[in-house]
Formats: C-alpha cells, sequence, structure tokens
C-alpha cells in the first residue's frame, strides 16, 4: 500500500511538472508583450517612453532569458508563488483562492448530482419490467452527451427562470442559484456514467458468480444489488473519477453562462486581457486540483475492487 | 435396482420420442415414488433471433436418495441445459417447454419463483463449473459463504460468520478463519472450489448438482476435491447429478451413468453396465475416445529403446524403404533417412530459468521457475513434458523454442548451441520450431482468413509467390484433413477441431524440424482430441518432425509420447519411456499422477475389457483391443495402477 502511494504521488508531481512546462511554453511563446498591453490597457492614455517600458520589462522579470524566467517562475511556484497580475497587481494565489469556492461549490454538486442521475437511471433501464421502458430509458444518455453545454444552460435559464420563474437565472447566492448549472454541468457526466454502467450491469449478468448467487436461493433483487451492481460499479467509477476533473474545467461555460463568480470564469477573463500571469497561474493551480481529485480516487479504488491492491495468489 | 433396469431397457431406444413416452408411462409410477428427483419428458429451447430451437428434447432422468448420477456427453448435448433447468437457472433466453422436474413430489418447474428460491441452495445446491469466476471478486470468501445460511434463515447476522467458517472447514479448506477473511483473488483454484463446496454444503442439501466441478482443475487436485466432496456425500446422504464431458470422472464416481448426445438420452443404465457393455454406438465412441479410459496401444514391432506407438510401423518402415511420397516439400531435410532413437535433434542441459519477483521486504527475490532441467528430443520422436499448472513446463517450452533466455544451460539444436544466438541466426531458426498453442479460440488472429492465418509465416519469411503461398497453404489444408474451401473462412466459423488443424497446418508451413505442441487438446471435446491425436501421429509419420508435447494429462501422454519427463516444481523428477513410467513409477510424484487419473476405478469389477477400439483410423494401423486391469486388491495405490498389456 505505501508503494502503491508513493507510486501515485511520484506520478501526480510529474503530472504538475509537465502541465507547468507545456502552458508555460505555449504561453511565453505568443506573440504579444504582457507589458505595452498593460500600458495600453490603462484607462489614461499616458505616454510611456521606451525607457519606462524596459523598466517595468526589468520589473516583471521579461528581459531576462526564456530559460532562466522558467526557472525563475518554477522555484516560485514551487513555493506557492505564482506573481501578480499585470492588470491588477493583485497576487494570482489569493485570486485563486477567492474564487475556489464557489467552483468547487458547484463542481462537487455536479458530481454528486451526476452520480446519483447516471447510476440510478442505468440501474432502473436494465431491469425495468417492460420493453419500451427499458428502450427509452436507455436512449437518454447519449442524448445528454450529445447536447452542448451551453445550449442546455440557456434553455434551463429561458424555461425554468424566465418562463416558470423558480430559481434565479444567474449570480451566486444560495442553493437556490446553484441548482441550474449543476444541472448543466452534470447532464454529460451522468449520460457517460449510465452508458458505461449500464453496459457493465449486462455484462455481469452472464457472469457465473451470478448463477453462484442465484443458486443459492438470493432473491433477483438481492442479486443486483450485492452481487451485479457492486461488480458493475467499478468501470462507471473509475470513468466517472476521471470525469470529476472535466467538471472543473466544464465550468468554464457554465460559470460564464450563469454569471457565477469561479477559477473558471476568472480565467477566461484573464484570457480575454492577455493577463498572462494569471493565466499560467489559474492553470497551474487548476492542474494541482485536477491532480489532487484523481489522486483521492486513485487511493479509493482498492475500496471498490480489492483486486487491486493485495496480489493474486500463486496460480497452483 | 428395478427402476434402474427400467431406465436401461428404455434407454436405447430412447431417440425416438414415443418410445421414450411409453416408458415414462410405464416406471412413472414406479421410480417418482421413491426417486428424490424425477425429470420427466423435459423440454428446454432457447430463443435466438426470435426462433425457439430446442437444446433438451424428452429427457427422462430419475436421482434417487443418496445416488449420484452421471451425466455424460460433449458440449452442446444439452446435458448442462438440463442440469440448469432442474434449478431453473437456464441463461437469458433459455426456458422450459414442457415437461416435468419432480423434487421430492413438487414440479418445480412449475413453481412460482419466490418458492422455487426456498428451494435453491437449501434442498438443491449447485457447484459451478470453473471456480476461478464462480466467486464474486468483490466479496470475502466468508461473506460469500455465509450468505446462503442467511438467505435461508439458518442463522442470524451474529452467528453466520462463524458458521460460514464451519462450513469452510468441512469443505476441507486448510486455515478456514484466514481464508472467510480473503478474497477470491487471494486464493488458488482449488481452494476457490473448496470455497465453492463450502457454499454447496453450508445448508446441507439433499440433492447436489455439480456442473463439471473439477474441469477447470489440476489432476492431481481433481482427485483430492472429487474424494472429498464423495466424503460429504457420504455422511450426509447427498443425492448427485454429476454433470462430466469426462467419462473417466464418471466411471469412478457415479452409480449410473447417462449418456446425452444431440439434446436426448441414447443411453443410461448402471456405470458398470454402460461402460463395460455400452449398446449405443455414440456411447462406444465416446468410451473409445477417453484418453483416460483407453488402454494403452499395444506394442508394436519392438526396436530399441522405442514404445508402442501407432505412428511406429510407418517410420520404421521408411527408414527400411524411401522416404514417404507425401512428404517431398520437406525437402532435402524430410526427405533424409532419419533413424529415430539414433539421432538426438535437440538437447537441452541443465536449464534454469528465474524470474524476478516484485521486491518485498521479506522473501526471495527470485523464484526459480525451471530448475536444471535436461532432456534429449530425438528426431522423429515425442517427447512429452507432464506437470500440474505452475511446475515449469511451458516455461521449459519457450527456453527450448528461444522465445525466452535461460538464466543458465544450453541447447543444442542438430549439434549446434542455439543458446544464444541473437538478430537474423535467430530468425533463421524460428523456421525449424514452431509452436501450436492450447487454446484455438486464442492463437488465430479473428481478423485473418484460414489462408492468411496459413501463409503468414511464408510471407513473413519471404517464401515463394502469392500463388505458390496459396497453393501451399491448399496443401497443408489437405494434409490437415480440412477442405480447401475453407480458406477463405475466418476463424469463428470453425469449430474448435477445425481451428486447432489450422494451427497445425499454419506450424507445418515452414517446414519445422520440432513442433512444440503445448496443450493442444486441453480446449477440445473428447471426440475431437481423439482426432487431433490421430492428426499429430499421421504428420509425424509422413513428414519424420519431432513434437516437445506438453500437457498435464498422463493419460495423452500414453497415447503419444516415445519419452516422458515429469516435472514438478522446475525440476524434472523422473525421465523414462511411458512404459516404464506406468508399468513402474518410481518418483512418488509420478505415482501420485498416475493415481489421480479419472477411470482408475472403472475396471474394478474386472472381467469386462473396454471394449475394441473398433471406431479407430484404419491407418493407424496397430490399435487394439487391450485392455487394463486394475489390481483391485492392491495394497496401495501404486498396485492399483498396475497395467496390464495383452
Amino acid at each position: 500500500m505505501k508503494r502503491y502511494l508513493i507510486r501515485r504521488l511520484l506520478q501526480a508531481l510529474f503530472v504538475l511538472w509537465a502541465a507547468y512546462t507545456v502552458c508555460f511554453t505555449v504561453l511565453y511563446l505568443l506573440p504579444s508583450d504582457p507589458v505595452s498591453l498593460m500600458v495600453s490597457g490603462g484607462a489614461e492614455q499616458t505616454s510611456i517612453d521606451d525607457a519606462q517600458l524596459t523598466a517595468l520589462r526589468a520589473q516583471y522579470g521579461l528581459d531576462k532569458p526564456i530559460i532562466v524566467q522558467y526557472v525563475d517562475h518554477l522555484w516560485h511556484a514551487l513555493r506557492g508563488d505564482f506573481g501578480v497580475s499585470v492588470q491588477t497587481g493583485r497576487s494570482i494565489t489569493q485570486i485563486f483562492l477567492d474564487v475556489l469556492p464557489a467552483t468547487l461549490q458547484l463542481a462537487a454538486s455536479a458530481f454528486t448530482l451526476a452520480l446519483f442521475l447516471g447510476l440510478g437511471l442505468a440501474y432502473w433501464a436494465t431491469y425495468a419490467r417492460r420493453l419500451w421502458v427499458r428502450q427509452m430509458l436507455l436512449s437518454l444518455p447519449p442524448l445528454w452527451a450529445s447536447l452542448p453545454t451551453f445550449w442546455v444552460g440557456l434553455m434551463l435559464i429561458q424555461i425554468v427562470s424566465f418562463r416558470w420563474g423558480l430559481v434565479p437565472a444567474t449570480g451566486d447566492d444560495g442553493v437556490s442559484s446553484l441548482l441550474l448549472p449543476a444541472v448543466t454541468l452534470a447532464l454529460p457526466t451522468a449520460a457517460g456514467i449510465a452508458q458505461v454502467f449500464a453496459k457493465s450491469l449486462r455484462t455481469v449478468e452472464t457472469e457465473h458468480y451470478i448463477t453462484t448467487a442465484a443458486a443459492k436461493g438470493a432473491s433477483p433483487t438481492r442479486v443486483r444489488l450485492r452481487h451485479a451492481a457492486r461488480n458493475a460499479a467499478i468501470p462507471a467509477l473509475t470513468l466517472a473519477g476521471v470525469w470529476a476533473g472535466n467538471l472543473l474545467a466544464g465550468s468554464v461555460v457554465v460559470e460564464t453562462v450563469f454569471s457565477r463568480t469561479g477559477v473558471g470564469r476568472t480565467t477566461a477573463t484573464a484570457v480575454g486581457t492577455q493577463d498572462i500571469p494569471v493565466v499560467l497561474g489559474l492553470v497551474i493551480l487548476s492542474s494541482v486540483l485536477f491532480t489532487a481529485v484523481n489522486l483521492a480516487v486513485d487511493l479509493t479504488y482498492p475500496l471498490l475492487d480489492p483486486r487491486i491492491v493485495s496480489p493474486a495468489a500463486d496460480p497452483r | 435396482m428395478t427402476a434402474l433396469e427400467d431406465t436401461v431397457g428404455a434407454a436405447p431406444a430412447a431417440g425416438t420420442s414415443e418410445t421414450a413416452g411409453t416408458s415414462t408411462t410405464s416406471d412413472a409410477a414406479d421410480p417418482s415414488a421413491g426417486a428424490l428427483l424425477a425429470v420427466r419428458d423435459l423440454r428446454v429451447s432457447y430463443r435466438h433471433r426470435g426462433t425457439y430451437t430446442q437444446a433438451v428434447r424428452g429427457v427422462d432422468l430419475t436421482v434417487r436418495p443418496g445416488q449420484v448420477v452421471a451425466l455424460v456427453g460433449e458440449s452442446g448435448s444439452g446435458k448442462s441445459t438440463t442440469a440448469h433447468a432442474v434449478i431453473g437457472l437456464l441463461p437469458p433466453g433459455g426456458r422450459i417447454e414442457s415437461g416435468a422436474v419432480r423434487f421430492a413430489g413438487v414440479d418445480l418447474a412449475a413453481l412460482p419463483p419466490a418458492r422455487l428460491r426456498a428451494h435453491r441452495g437449501r434442498d438443491i445446491a449447485l457447484i459451478p463449473q470453473d471456480p476461478t469466476v464462480s466467486l464474486n471478486p468483490v466479496q470475502r470468501i466468508g461473506t460469500q459463504v455465509a450468505e446462503v445460511l442467511l438467505i435461508h434463515g439458518l442463522a442470524t447476522r451474529r452467528t453466520a460468520p462463524a458458521a460460514a467458517v464451519a462450513a469452510l472447514a468441512q469443505a476441507g479448506l486448510p486455515d478456514p478463519a484466514l481464508r472467510a477473511r480473503q478474497y477470491p483473488h487471494e486464493l488458488s483454484g482449488g481452494m476457490r472450489q473448496r470455497a465453492l463446496i463450502a457454499i454447496a454444503f453450508a445448508a446441507t442439501p439433499k440433492l447436489l448438482i455439480a456442473d463439471e466441478p473439477t474441469s477447470a482443475l489440476d489432476v492431481t487436485v481433481q482427485r483430492h476435491i472429487l474424494d472429498h466432496v464423495e466424503k460429504l456425500i457420504k455422511d450426509h446422504g447427498t443425492a448427485v447429478l454429476l454433470i462430466t464431458h469426462d467419462l473417466g470422472v464418471a466411471a469412478d464416481r457415479a452409480d449410473e451413468i447417462v449418456v446425452m448426445s444431440g439434446g436426448g438420452i441414447v443411453e443410461s443404465g448402471p456405470a458398470l453396465q454402460v461402460l463395460h457393455d455400452p449398446v449405443h454406438p455414440y456411447t462406444r465412441q465416446l468410451i473409445s475416445d477417453a484418453p483416460s479410459l483407453t488402454s494403452v496401444r499395444t506394442p508394436g514391432r519392438s526396436r530399441a529403446g522405442g514404445l508402442p506407438c501407432p505412428h511406429r510401423a510407418v517410420v520404421s518402415a521408411r527408414i527400411e524403404g524411401p522416404a514417404n511420397p507425401a512428404a517431398p516439400r520437406g525437402g532435402s531435410r524430410a526427405a533424409e533417412p532419419i533413424t529415430p532413437g539414433q539421432t538426438a535433434l535437440l538437447v537441452a542441459s541443465n536449464l534454469v530459468k528465474d524470474f524476478p519477483l516484485p521486491r518485498a521486504p521479506a522473501g526471495p527475490r527470485s523464484v526459480r521457475a525451471v530448475d536444471d532441467v535436461s532432456f534429449t528430443i530425438r528426431r522423429g520422436e515425442t517427447f512429452a513434458l507432464v506437470g500440474e499448472s505452475g511446475s515449469g513446463k511451458s516455461t521449459t517450452a519457450r527456453l527450448v523454442l528461444r522465445l525466452m533466455d535461460p538464466t543458465a544451460g544450453r541447447i543444442t539444436l542438430d549439434g549446434t548451441d542455439i543458446t544464444s544466438l541473437r538478430g537474423p541466426a535467430l530468425r533463421r531458426l524460428r523456421r525449424r520450431m514452431q509452436i501450436v498453442y492450447q487454446n484455438p479460440y486464442a492463437s488465430l488472429d479473428p481478423r485473418f482468413t484460414v489462408g492468411e492465418t496459413i501463409e503468414e509465416p511464408l510471407r513473413l519469411f519471404g517464401v515463394g509467390t502469392r500463388t505458390t503461398r496459396r497453393a501451399r497453404a491448399r496443401e497443408l489444408l489437405s494434409q490437415v484433413a480440412l477442405s480447401p474451401h475453407l480458406l477463405d473462412r475466418r476463424p469463428a466459423e470453425l469449430s474448435g477441431g477445425q481451428r486447432q488443424r489450422v494451427a497445425i497446418a499454419r506450424a507445418l508451413s515452414l517446414h519445422p524440424d520440432l513442433v512444440v505442441c503445448d496443450e493442444p487438446l486441453s480446449a477440445l471435446d473428447v471426440s475431437v482430441q481423439a482426432q487431433i491425436l490421430d492428426l499429430l501421429a499421421r504428420i509425424q509419420e509422413e513428414l519424420g518432425l519431432s513434437y516437445l508435447f506438453i500437457t498435464h494429462d498422463l493419460a495423452v501422454v500414453r497415447a503419444v509420447a516415445d519419452h516422458v519427463g515429469v516435472m514438478r516444481h522446475g525440476r524434472l523428477v523422473e525421465v523414462g519411456s511411458p512404459r516404464d513410467l506406468f508399468d513402474n513409477p518410481r518418483h512418488a510424484y509420478t505415482q501420485e499422477l498416475l493415481a489421480a487419473i479419472p477411470g482408475r476405478r472403472a475396471g474394478v469389477a474386472g472381467g469386462s475389457p473396454v471394449p475394441p477400439r473398433e471406431t479407430a483410423d484404419p491407418t493407424a494401423g496397430t490399435t487394439t483391443s487391450s485392455s487394463r486391469r486394475c489390481d483391485a486388491a492392491g495394497p496401495s495405490g501404486v498396485a492399483d495402477t498396475r497395467i496390464t498389456y495383452t
């Protein structure tokens, strides 16, 4: 178990380093100059001479060779210092921490919703008594998965908020404003979970241990819940773990559509204003989050499937 | 016994349904009265694309309390379907069309599901076929055993765990308390089968349905487990419906044998009667095909160091006369005079193979899979390596083929050291040694046609042109007795036996000197096994090939090998001719293996010999009537294994 943990941690560190390097390379090779942008972006069009620009570049370390900048940034990032925004001058770590809770809240509720919706739908779709009910339910996940998130969001606002007036359309105050974005964000993930779970429920049906259980005199419900579902859930939950990270990524669109504060929307804004240090910082911090979620998921596998950690018996 | 005789009397005619019907009426009143299980005119069908196909057509079956009835047949005969229909566990798409399944007077086929469930696990238990996949992988063993007790209210949540441990102990599992806390993947196949036996016996059922309970296990494990089950059924007076494809197992364990074919019963009766005096031709075929029941083929012309083998006569003929005209494409190599028993083709000396183990705080760093193994394979001869799974026989074969590098030791082919060949030289070596794998369902690429499969080695070595390669594939197909029409088929359209023939044709395409057969029969039905064995023997005669034959089945060895090596824990514990080994096994392990061959007890009654192989291929030439007599009074297991040649 300890070896497994260490290996996963090392892998996580490698992923972070790779994300940082790719991001840094892409962003700093872009043909734009953050200092001139910062200067021209100001409200009052003060004229600045070249000497002052050079001074500013030196202040942000932009005059050094690229490799030195890379190492410098990495060194600071390792100590939790991602620099400051060229637009507002605020600490990037602070910006991130300010908007993080809203995003986490959204992602967590969407994940929970997706899990219940996906597993529940698949279970129902597989064991419904009537054929047409099964077929109708099974056709839902592909439909959900193919609807674009922004369209679902806009339709929900249109119908649930404007026509029925049930919940506020936008903003971020309390549970009622969380509902629509969470549903919007959850649908594609729920669809994926449902498809995988339904498929593996059908596969598991023909497993020999299902016959063993039935031969004990177990009722169909007992066989399904204790033997079939438990085993069939393994691949579905594995994928759910991978998608948990995608929920963070998906928040860019959803937060924009619903005008919520959050990591996604802040990143989108920073990209718009070409605030490169902010983009870099947010991407890195998001990958830390993403990696942490995946690590947590990996570490819960042994709870789901005892075969993962303990070695197999001597094949004799 | 009258009931049994009735069934016997009805059996030969059971092929026609009306006679079966009359016999049902004649014995309906009688056997059903004392019978624990009485299956009457059972018909089961499966739905496939909207239409129903009958898999079981009017089966009558009677099991009396404490009796062991074996249902014997090949795959597709309907034996498993019959057994599953009894407890209402037909796979999806299957349904009972008509007939009755009376268990202790109640017709199970007519019971509502909930009432049928009350019998399942409590009165009628099942030991499933493959222990490796029949336990829930994410539940602890103890929980799975306890479940059956909880379902039927035989234990409470508090008493169940202890009861489960007791059931595991009863099933003969060592350390039952520890096993109860483990998951299935932490147990060996034999231990898992014992756990399944614990589940089956937990509620002390009246009837046990054992569906090929040990076919996935090694022979010695199989024997221990069957012995243990036999003890349990004696102790509890449990009746058994034993489903098996192995007549040897049926012969050893059953009071009565029912032979099924094509969904119907072709013959039934007391075990000894069915084995010694089979009425139906199908039963005779089954008996003659079962390697464990057939005796050793009689000695042919005896030659120095040689042992009787069906192809021997032809091989020696070739020494005297010109090369077999059927094998000219073997090139000069195959046409050369061959002196089997003289020229060593392949010599393995002191082979050792270590595999590294994952680093652990305690314990060894590596495991020795092959330990100081030496043997010689002579030209035109078959050397068999026998042993159980994990004994190192397959690893030895891979070392010989140079698919794996030995840790130490030397391999020579035709006097040339091939132990450290690399690059192009190693590639050229591949042409001389080929392999036929165990599972023809997995060893053929499903997207290749038969023609492409057979031509692939030729293509890879750039032999011939497209047309000559196609011609060669045709020729190889006829060599393995397949129609050339199959060239454009894909493996999915072929039967298991046909696939194995294709695999053999592929192995032969480059004119190898040595073919390694890695358990080439174990995935096939017995009658198909016999055909493939005949084919391998015939090809050997024609081409003067040498075989390295890997198997866990000593009975098969008896039919094919010139020399045998018995492996255990990576060591070659005994080498000799099959006759030496079977008559006079020196190593205790060889003795144990011999004793484990099913079908040993069949001859206990003595007297009536196993019928001669009338159906044998005439080209095989030397087969015969021979009988094996077991010394029933033998003081030890060893004596029981004595074989008499006639």
